[in-house]
């Protein structure tokens, strides 16, 4: 018996270090961030995307029960409060399509582009990253969607965060509260830029704004469109501290994000900008053309 | 008797552990995520005791690599925390088995906290926030959950003959 123990022993340990090195060499690949595994790691996160849906089930089907018991009459009042709101919805995007016409037509005054429309596309959150201190989920929209590493990702409130790996089925999300987020972002009021870093648990902070600038607490932030990776005119969040140490080259602004990002079930994927002009039949969105 | 008879209670207990590791309390705290036990760990460990001949170093280290893309985590960092606790487990079977159920939880506890320790250090190395609660909490609670993950999974195991 000891010597059986003793020879399993012995085919085990070279084989852990092959193993330990091994995962150094993957670990240290991941470190440089040259996304040579990216193939393997979308392999198998398809693979385990069951896992996620079975892990997200019990709210799935608490859901579905919810719906399927409630009374007649209270789907009825809820129908009736959608229509309303559907109707007060309309009445504003009819307005702001008005201003956004008029908007266009200054922009060609000015010899600047007109700003597209977003294709969006709805995907709906099938597992949180448990680790308290990262931020990030995984949505059932991937690859095949249309869905691609970089596009921003937003709720009916604000921006919410932006695609980092995606699956042919499934992607992760970063939000904009994880530590290493950050978003360019404008004041509304002052027009000021800034960047607006996540603080996962602790508080969010603007990046090193000087102690002059123009930021007071209530202040509107919207997401600036610099770097190209945010569409612009998004809200992200609102400020909710400023501390002006005058011993301190920077103040120090906390801000607060406007997207639910901890009840929002339902998430938009901005794919890119609308493509209207060419072929409205075809166009991946598919959206009739309506603008003049 | 059949060398495959009732092992395929190896795969599907890990399939559950992957359930386990990313089922969520819907608006939970923040906190509750350290309280997660290390349940991959506590599985393996078990099957590194009961069943030595059907775990290896190496399957658990493959094992460990869907658990890495479900909590998008570094490849290989589950793997081979996973391969420590069956290497440990196998190595220690016969001694182990003699355990009270309170040592045993001394040593899961153990192993887990090297695991956890490990784990968290290269996060951190991966620019991800260190945090002692995140090494202590899996560890205490993959302690005190083995007795469980022991008691349903050798009920199981005998059910079918792993």
């Amino acid at each position: 018996m000891e010597s059986l123990f003793g020879s399993r022993q012995a085919q085990v340990r070279p084989l852990l270090l092959g193993l330990t090195l091994a995962s150094c060499v993957l670990l240290g690949i991941e470190k440089a961030g040259v996304g040579w595994l990216l193939p393997l790691r979308s392999v198998l996160a398809t693979a385990v995307a069951p896992v996620q849906y079975v892990a997200d089930s019990p709210y799935r089907v608490a859901r579905y029960l919810v719906e399927f018991f409630s009374t007649r009459d209270r789907l009825m009042r809820r129908n009736t409060a959608l229509e309303r709101e559907l109707l007060l919805m309309k009445a504003d995007a009819a307005r702001t399509d008005a201003i956004s016409a008029e908007n266009d037509r200054l922009r060609e005054l000015f010899n600047s582009r007109a700003r597209l429309p977003d294709d969006v596309l709805i995907a709906e959150l099938i597992e949180v990253i448990p680790d308290a201190t990262r931020r990030e989920i995984v949505v059932d929209k991937g690859s095949v969607h249309g869905v691609a590493v970089g596009q921003a990702v937003i709720d009916s409130t604000g921006v919410f965060g932006q695609v980092v790996e995606t699956t042919p089925i499934t992607s992760r999300v970063l939000l904009v509260t994880d530590p290493s987020h950050a978003i360019p972002v404008q004041v509304i009021r002052s027009k000021v830029f800034a960047i607006a870093s996540g603080g996962g648990r602790g508080p969010h902070l603007l990046d090193d704004p000087s102690v002059t600038t123009d930021i007071v607490i209530g202040d509107d932030l919207v997401s600036s469109g610099l770097g190209r990776r945010f569409p612009r005119d998004y809200p992200v969040g609102v400020v909710t501290e400023v501390v002006r140490d005058p011993t301190l080259p920077y103040a120090q602004v906390m801000w607060e994000p406007s997207a639910a990002l901890s009840r929002a079930r339902h998430v938009l994927v901005v794919l890119g900008e609308r493509r209207d002009e060419e072929q409205p039949e075809t166009g991946p969105g598919g959206v009739a053309e309506t603008e003049a | 008797m059949n060398p495959l008879h009732g092992g395929w209670l190896i795969p599907v207990s890990l399939v559950v552990a992957m359930v386990l590791a990313v089922v969520r309390v819907e608006g939970g705290p923040d906190w509750l995520a350290w309280l997660r036990p290390d349940w991959a760990v506590a599985v393996m460990f078990f099957w590194g005791v009961a069943a030595p001949s059907r775990v290896g170093a190496m399957s658990a280290w493959v094992a460990g690599l869907f658990f890495d893309v479900l909590v998008a985590g570094p490849l290989g960092l589950t793997g081979i925390c996973l391969a420590f606790a069956t290497y440990i487990a196998k190595r220690f079977e016969e001694r182990i088995n003699l355990y009270t159920v309170w040592q045993q939880v001394a040593a899961v506890f153990g192993i887990a906290a090297v695991i956890q320790l490990v784990k968290r250090t290269a996060l951190f190395l991966l620019d991800i926030e260190w945090s002692a609660w995140a090494v202590l909490g899996p560890t205490l609670t993959t302690a005190l959950v083995y007795p469980l993950v022991a008691f349903v999974l050798s009920i199981a195991a005998r059910r079918v003959q792993v």
